[in-house]
């Protein structure tokens, strides 16, 4: 994986108030060659970022007295360096809407190497601070045959037939991944906000897509499993049965 | 204790007893008691009657015997006089005294002017004729017990022309003849009739007050300390104990009562199973908040260890494990939390059949219903619903899934769907499965109770009952190994007026 690293010298600031997270964090990511520092607090955090330069903030959602939203806001007023979001899975929606708030990523916890890498690669990629999320809440809105729902730099959720969902990688992801060889095949289940399909890049990397909606799966896109090489953001990857639409749905962008 | 507290305490058939008894007395007393004044003033009239009509003969007899010469009166006299009939005869002269009596010692002894025998003639005691009450008189005496009658002998011509020249022409009274006749028999006879009611009245109370005693205690004691007892049973919260149901209105009562029960206790069994998916929830929210940050930890140190360590390491393995299990508490830890966030359900109105549509049209690509034949039996004129379609589509698409998964060999799904009453429509999974053991069937509906070993999270059909229990209605699941399982859910119809309300969803009944 050496050839993966990105620029020598690049500086990430990891904030969380546990120091297991910052022993973790710093064990995988200065093994790619990138200097981690750390901070135990969100005002700790804010104080470095005034006075020192950062390629990339790692930081936990859930901290004493400042949480990761109010840090978000905070933080988009003094500079414009990307954001990655940690979290514990009871935050998962507070997850997506930081997303919303401007975060590029999300990471829950405990990850994996893998799981870690493949965000942090995309968030230091030079275009993704640029492309700030758009769209606004999906709301109640009547939910029309063919609207397509979607989560930020991931994937989005198309409304089929018979109340299920055809599920695609968001433009934004495939081409911060770069060009994808092979996609594992899905299990049975998909869960919102967490990794439903893993892809690999010609690089070597491995990419989680986190899926926007949770459901079962009743379909796959076999023809194109096999031959990823050509995957485009119009193709369907999976068609699902979701399970707890009402309260997902409105965690989502909608493209009009 | 009050008087009052006590009284209350003695039991109502005691009670019911007592009032009838009570009644019964008062009843046949009085009217007996009637009864009985009215038939002694009957008999004394005919005592009376009977004494003066004796009076009036004895008077005649009396007569012919002084006219015959050489009569001997006193022999006539006592003759005349038995015990048990007349009592005793006396016959006095106008002047007073006595001239033959029944008992001889009176015999020539003087009346007092104010005897009953005088007052007749001489009412205000006087010498002198006041009045001339010239017939006979009777006069009931308590003790002795007889009816007292008096007859004034007339002076007749034959009196004066006989040859014993006893009385003259001018004298108008010439004595009193006076009886006393017992009327003992009649008082006894009285005295028999008044005992007799007293008996009746005694044994109809003794007989009937046990009686209804009894049969009150039977047919409302018996069922009301049954129900009672039941009652204890369940303020206690144990509600196992069936009573056995009687006839009439109290038996209808402890059918009820039986029938509140099964409800209490399946309540009761959604309460704990509610309570224990709330207590669930919490507890995994906390339990993932603390786990997850060490979780972190042993899972990056894990994969360095393994990166690390060189392929010939016999430690390697052991890293992996650790990696792995690491792995399975992160998914154990998602699924708790999964099921913790159980979402308010979204309703409109919509018929279960085109949910099913809906369902079996995306299950039908699975490949476990490969070699399931589906085949539907629902009535077609099913009402409609207010449901959540996605939630439902969840349940319908668990249950179809576990029905396939329980013919792994293949087999016939049936669904059906019928109304029952008005009120709920019923919607019957039935596979031709390998069945659920009978201690499990309980158990299923219980979070992380699976009995894939492994390959279920075992909240499948929680969550699934947690759904039916938020749209008010249920599932059951009767099961025979061997042969299949038969999943019934429950929904409420929705009545044609009524209107989808909805916490979730601000705008109610509009399409999406």
């Amino acid at each position: 994986m050496t050839e993966a690293k990105i620029v020598e010298g690049t500086r990430i600031l990891v904030i969380d108030d546990e120091e297991i997270i910052h022993t973790s964090l710093s064990k995988i990511l200065s093994r790619e060659g990138w200097r981690v520092e750390a901070a135990y607090s969100a005002r700790d955090g804010l104080a470095r970022l005034e006075l020192e330069r950062f390629d990339l903030v790692i930081t936990d959602l859930m901290m004493p007295r400042m949480d990761g939203l109010h840090f978000l806001r905070a933080l988009a007023k003094c500079t414009s360096v990307p954001v990655l979001m940690i979290t514990g899975y009871p935050t998962i929606r507070t997850a997506i809407q930081a997303m919303r708030l401007g975060a590029v990523d999300y990471v829950a916890k405990p990850f994996t190497r893998k799981e870690l890498l493949g965000p942090v690669r995309r968030a230091l990629q030079p275009e993704s601070a640029e492309n700030a999320p758009v769209g606004g809440p999906a709301g109640t809105d009547a939910l029309l045959l063919g609207s397509v729902y979607f989560l930020p730099h991931h994937a989005w959720a198309r409304v089929e037939q018979n109340g299920s969902f055809l599920i695609g990688a968001e433009e934004s992801f495939l081409r911060a991944t770069g060009k994808v060889s092979t996609i594992s095949a899905p299990g049975e289940l998909v869960e919102q906000g967490h990794i439903g399909l893993w892809t690999t890049t010609e690089k070597g990397e491995e990419h989680g897509l986190i899926m926007p909606l949770s459901g079962r799966i009743v379909a796959v896109n076999r023809q194109l499993l096999r031959s990823p090489s050509g995957l485009h953001a119009g193709d369907w990857l999976l068609r699902i049965v979701p399970s707890r639409l009402d309260a997902e749905l409105e965690l989502l962008a909608r493209r009009r | 204790m009050s008087l009052g507290d006590r009284l209350r305490r003695i039991p109502v058939a005691a009670r019911l007893a007592a009032m009838m008894a009570g009644v019964l007395v008062v009843g046949i007393g009085t009217f007996g008691a009637v009864g009985l004044v009215h038939s002694r003033r009957q008999a004394l009239k005919a005592v009376r009657s009977d004494a003066r009509r004796l009076v009036r003969s004895l008077e005649r007899a009396l007569r012919g015997q002084m006219l015959r010469k050489g009569a001997d009166l006193g022999d006539s006299v006592a003759r005349i006089a038995r015990p048990g009939g007349v009592e005793s005869l006396t016959l006095t002269s106008h002047k007073g005294s006595i001239r033959y009596a029944t008992r001889k010692k009176v015999i020539d002894t003087t009346v007092k002017i104010g005897d009953a025998r005088c007052t007749g003639c001489h009412p205000g005691g006087g010498r002198g004729h006041h009045g001339t009450e010239l017939k006979s008189a009777v006069q009931i005496l308590e003790r002795p017990m007889v009816a007292r009658a008096t007859m004034p002998i007339l002076n007749a011509r034959e009196c004066s022309t006989a040859s014993c020249h006893a009385h003259s022409a001018t004298e108008t009274v010439l004595g009193v003849l006076e009886i006393d006749v017992s009327y003992r028999s009649t008082a006894r006879m009285l005295r028999t009739q008044r005992l007799v009611l007293v008996a009746l009245l005694v044994a109809i109370v003794g007989i009937t007050t046990p009686l209804v005693f009894l049969l009150v205690r039977r047919w409302v004691g018996r069922p009301v300390a049954q129900l009672l007892r039941g009652t204890r049973h369940v303020a206690r919260g144990e509600m196992d104990l069936v009573m056995p149901v009687g006839g009439g209105e109290l038996g209808e009562l402890t059918a009820a009562f039986n029938v509140m029960q099964e409800r209490l206790r399946t309540g009761q069994r959604q309460i704990v199973i509610s309570e224990k998916l709330a207590s669930v929830g919490k507890l995994a929210a906390a339990v993932a908040h603390e786990i997850n940050n060490p979780l972190t930890g042993i899972l990056t140190f894990a994969e360095e260890l393994s990166e690390d360590s060189a392929e010939d390491d016999p430690r390697r393995r052991d890293y992996e494990v650790i990696r792995h299990e690491t792995l399975r508490c992160r998914q154990i830890v998602r699924r708790l939390l999964d099921f913790a966030r159980q979402e308010q359900p979204s309703m409109r109105r919509l018929r279960a059949a085109d949910v099913l549509d809906d369902t079996l049209a995306l299950v039908g690509r699975l490949a476990v219903f490969h070699d399931i034949r589906i085949v539907r039996e629902e009535a077609e004129d099913l009402p409609g619903l207010l449901g959540d379609p996605s939630q439902l589509q969840q349940v319908f698409l668990n249950l179809l899934v576990n029905a396939a998964q329980a013919m792994p060999q293949g087999g016939t799904l049936t669904i059906r769907g019928a109304l029952d009453g008005e009120a709920m429509i019923h919607l019957d999974f039935v596979d031709t499965g390998q069945g659920i053991r009978e201690e499990h069937v309980e158990r299923i509906f219980e979070p992380f109770f699976s009995t894939k070993q492994g390959e279920s999270s075992g909240l499948g059909l929680a969550v699934c009952l947690g759904i039916i229990e938020q749209h008010g209605g249920a599932i059951v699941v009767s099961s025979t190994v061997g042969v299949g399982s038969t999943f019934r859910v429950s929904l409420p119809a929705a009545r044609p007026d009524e209107k989808p309300v909805s916490i979730a969803d601000p705008q109610p009944g509009r399409d999406r």
